[in-house]
This record gives structure tokens, C-alpha cells and sequence, in this order.
């Protein structure tokens, strides 16, 4: 537990020290992910699927803030649909801008939350976010998992039913209104992730609130435990029994991620806890304060032991050196 | 002669306005009442233009049957039930906003407290080195 504790710091002071080119380097990676998945994933204007426009997207997404990454990728998002169908691209944008106002301006610091649902539920493992943000974030957060996720379901969607948005018929105009939106609200599954999301993530934020010791620890398996139960339940009861198997995937990678974060940012020493009382004029105060496990960085010293060469310096080289005549240095 | 004591205090200031400071200085700059309206004001506006969106959703989507759906119905009916649901629906973002932003400027306050002592700190060392330095004419 020691060595993992001087990791931990060593890490810290590392990040500590390179902060700028830590989160520039993130920023890059996630943006040349993100970029590089719309492109792949959709890719219905050839154009932009070079893989120089992703690359040059993320590099630009590198010195900016993330809010302008999700900026750019919805953007990229609503040019392939446009290149697919205009309704698709109209009702997209809609999207977009519903969770722009109702939700967006509310919280504006969530841009990473916004784009790790999605790329996360690329891979399948998106239970991961829930208890993660619970952890780590407040409830006005918590929204924007929904926003990541319903963005999600209706690309995915589109790639589904990419079929009704092909046709090249002029009356068909409205059927593809209408079956844009159904792909919105007629998607069950999307409905169960986002309710198990924020079940999941308020349920995880109410326990590590309370002030009871290994608080954290309960409230990451607690909330690991509701999600696998509400989504399993969900996906028997939806039909969709192939899901289950990556379900498990996800909770055992959220599990992994939520101690990961637990040992990073809330190690307490329990065995220390200390609890005062005391008043003042107007209140009475019942402390528990709990010590965070730290331990010092050992640092390296070398001593010399054996004394240092001695430099010789010739008589008439020091007196040429300090300009004057070698029978002064007598 | 430099002030090593004024200038840790400047740096600590500057390491703030440029992190946690950038969100809560400018808040800071308004009374409770003036930000907290502002911002239900503009919520009010985005709150609006979601709501039209909604609105043309609807439409989009009942392309079809809305001939049926206005047919059989008071237009003035219709309107007087679309501007109730409005109603709701705005009354309802103002609240969220009115809770939101209030919560906001609390932090705000909490948070600029300890930056506000720092700056009074560093003007009274400011004062104190003008004084004991002797003026231009004196040298």
C-alpha cells in the first residue's frame, strides 16, 4: 500500500508539474477520438472523413476549451447528416439546440462529461460515467450524461435507419420529419440509460454525502449494484438480452474506475478519526474530522564521502591568469 | 526593494483570478438581485426559443394529422392550451434558474471572500512600503 501511496504522490507531483502539457495532451486525445469516431461512425460527406480533418480538428480543440470540442463535433455531426438527408440535418439541429438552452446554459463546465458519454457508449462501457460524475461532480452535472447519451442514440439511430433517409423522393420530405423523431422518441433503450444514469449518479452523490466512514467506497458499489440491477431488469424486460454480456463488461470497468478515483482523490485513514464538540455564541458544533492517508515523498540525497579531486593550478598559469609577475605568488 | 511577502500575496491573487476567479469575480461584480435577474432574464429568452423548437417538433411530427388533430377543434381553445403549457413551462425554467443562480452567487460570495482579504492585504503593505521609502526629492 506504501509503494502504491508514493506512486500516487510521485504521479501528482508530475501532473502538478506538467500541468499545461497533461491537459493539452488529453484534450488531444480525446478530440482526435472524437473526431476520428463521427468520421467513421457516419462519414456520409466523403470530404470530411480525411483523416487530416480530424487531426487538424483536435489539434485547434488542443489550445481552446472543451466546451468548444463538443461545439465542433456537434458541427461535424450535423455536416454528415446534412450530406445525408436535410430533414435528418433539421431535426439534428433541433436537438442540439433544445439541449443547448434547456440545459447548457445551466451548467456550461460539464464539455467532458458531454463528450466521454458518448465515445464511452461507443464502446459499450458507458456505465462507467454514472458513478464516476457521482463521485466527482455535483447533481447540476448529471444532465449532461442525458445530453451525451440522446446525441448518441440518435446518431446511432440514423446509422440504423439509414435506409428511410436515402430516398431521393421529393413527398417523402415529411416521412423523414417523422421518422427522425420517432428514432427520438420512440427509442426505449435510450430511455433506460438515461434513467438508470441519473438514478445511478444522484443515488451515488446522496451516500457520499453522508457522514458515515468508507462513505465513498459504499457509494460507488451501491450505485454499481442499482445500475446493473435497473439496466438488467430493463433490457430483459425490453427484449434485448444480448446487451447483458456487456452490461457486466461495463459495471466491472465502472467498479475498476470508481476505486481508481477513490484512491486518488478521497484516501482516508479511518483508523484516525477524530471527533470534537465545541460552541460559540450562537451555534454548537459536532466535528468528525478524518486524516487523508499521506505519505511523504522519500527523497533521494547523495552524500559525498570521499573528498573531492583537488585541482592543481600551475604557478604561472594563475599569475598570467591574474596579471602579474610569478614572484608575487611567493 | 522588492516586497517577498507582497509579491507571494500578488501571485496567490493572480494563480486565483486566472482559475476559480474567472468564474466568480465577474459575478461578483453585481448585487444578488441584479444577477440573479439577469440571468432568470436571459433563461427566460433561451427558455422561449426551446420551447418554439419544441413546438415545430410537434408540428414536424404530426405533419400528417394535423389537419385532423385542428379539425375537429377551437382554434382559440388550441392556442389558450399551447400558451398554458408555455406558462408551465417557463414558470418552470424560472425556478430552476432562481434556485441555480442564487446557489451560484452564494458560492461566489464564499469564494471571493478570501481573494478580497488578500487584496486588502496587499494595499496596506503597498501603503506601508510608500510610506517608509523615502520620495523622489529626498534622493
Amino acid at each position: 500500500m506504501t509503494g502504491l501511496l508514493e506512486i500516487r504522490e510521485r504521479l501528482r507531483d508530475v501532473v502538478g508539474k506538467y500541468e499545461i502539457y497533461f491537459i493539452a495532451g488529453v484534450k488531444f486525445a480525446l478530440g482526435l477520438m472524437i473526431f476520428f469516431l463521427i468520421n467513421s461512425q457516419m462519414g456520409y460527406m466523403e470530404r470530411l472523413t480525411h483523416p487530416a480533418v480530424s487531426l487538424l480538428l483536435a489539434l485547434v480543440c488542443t489550445f481552446l476549451p472543451v466546451n468548444i470540442m463538443v461545439f465542433f463535433a456537434g458541427v461535424l455531426v450535423l455536416a454528415h447528416l446534412s450530406a445525408l438527408s436535410l430533414e435528418v440535418c433539421v431535426i439534428g439541429l433541433c436537438l442540439f439546440l433544445l439541449l443547448f438552452f434547456l440545459y447548457g446554459k445551466f451548467a456550461s463546465h460539464n464539455g467532458y462529461l458531454v463528450i466521454l458519454t458518448p465515445v464511452l457508449c461507443f464502446f459499450k462501457v458507458p456505465q462507467v460515467m454514472p458513478v464516476a460524475s457521482g463521485l466527482m461532480r455535483e447533481p447540476i452535472s448529471y444532465l449532461s450524461l442525458i445530453c451525451g447519451t440522446v446525441a448518441y442514440y440518435y446518431i446511432e439511430g440514423v446509422k440504423q435507419n439509414i435506409v428511410n433517409f436515402t430516398s431521393m423522393e421529393e413527398t417523402e420530405g415529411t416521412a423523414k420529419f417523422t421518422a427522425a423523431l420517432k428514432m427520438l422518441t420512440g427509442n426505449r433503450e435510450m430511455y433506460l440509460i438515461s434513467a438508470a444514469f441519473l438514478v445511478t449518479s444522484l443515488l451515488v452523490y446522496l451516500i457520499r454525502r453522508q457522514s458515515v466512514n468508507y462513505a465513498w467506497r459504499i457509494a460507488l458499489f451501491m450505485g454499481n449494484l442499482v445500475q446493473i440491477i435497473i439496466l438488467l431488469t430493463g433490457y430483459v424486460l425490453l427484449g434485448m438480452p444480448e446487451k447483458i454480456f456487456w452490461v457486466i463488461v461495463g459495471t466491472l470497468g465502472s467498479v475498476a474506475i470508481s476505486l481508481i478515483l477513490e484512491f486518488f482523490f478521497y484516501n482516508l485513514d479511518y483508523s484516525r478519526v477524530e471527533r470534537v464538540q465545541f460552541e460559540d455564541d450562537e451555534y454548537y458544533y459536532f466535528v468528525k474530522a478524518i486524516p487523508k492517508v499521506y505519505v511523504a515523498r522519500k527523497d533521494k540525497r547523495v552524500k559525498q564521502i570521499t573528498p573531492r579531486k583537488k585541482t592543481t593550478v600551475n604557478r604561472r598559469k594563475l599569475a598570467e591568469e591574474l596579471d602579474i609577475d610569478q614572484d608575487m605568488l611567493d | 526593494m522588492l516586497n517577498e511577502e507582497r509579491i507571494r500575496l500578488m501571485t496567490k491573487m493572480v494563480c486565483y483570478e486566472e482559475g476559480e476567479g474567472k468564474e466568480y469575480i465577474p459575478v461578483k461584480q453585481y448585487y444578488r438581485r441584479d444577477y440573479v435577474g439577469v440571468e432568470m432574464l436571459k433563461t427566460f429568452i433561451t427558455s422561449t426559443i426551446a420551447f418554439g423548437i419544441l413546438c415545430l417538433c410537434w408540428i414536424l411530427y404530426e405533419m400528417e394529422n394535423i389537419a385532423d388533430i385542428l379539425g375537429g377543434r377551437d382554434l382559440v381553445d388550441f392556442g389558450i392550451s399551447v400558451l398554458i403549457k408555455y406558462a408551465v413551462f417557463a414558470a418552470v425554467y424560472q425556478i430552476i434558474a432562481f434556485l441555480v443562480y442564487n446557489r451560484r452567487y452564494t458560492r461566489a460570495t464564499a469564494s471571493v471572500r478570501k481573494y478580497y482579504y488578500t487584496l486588502r492585504k496587499v494595499q496596506k503593505l503597498q501603503e506601508k512600503e510608500e510610506r517608509t521609502q523615502p520620495s523622489e526629492g529626498w534622493k
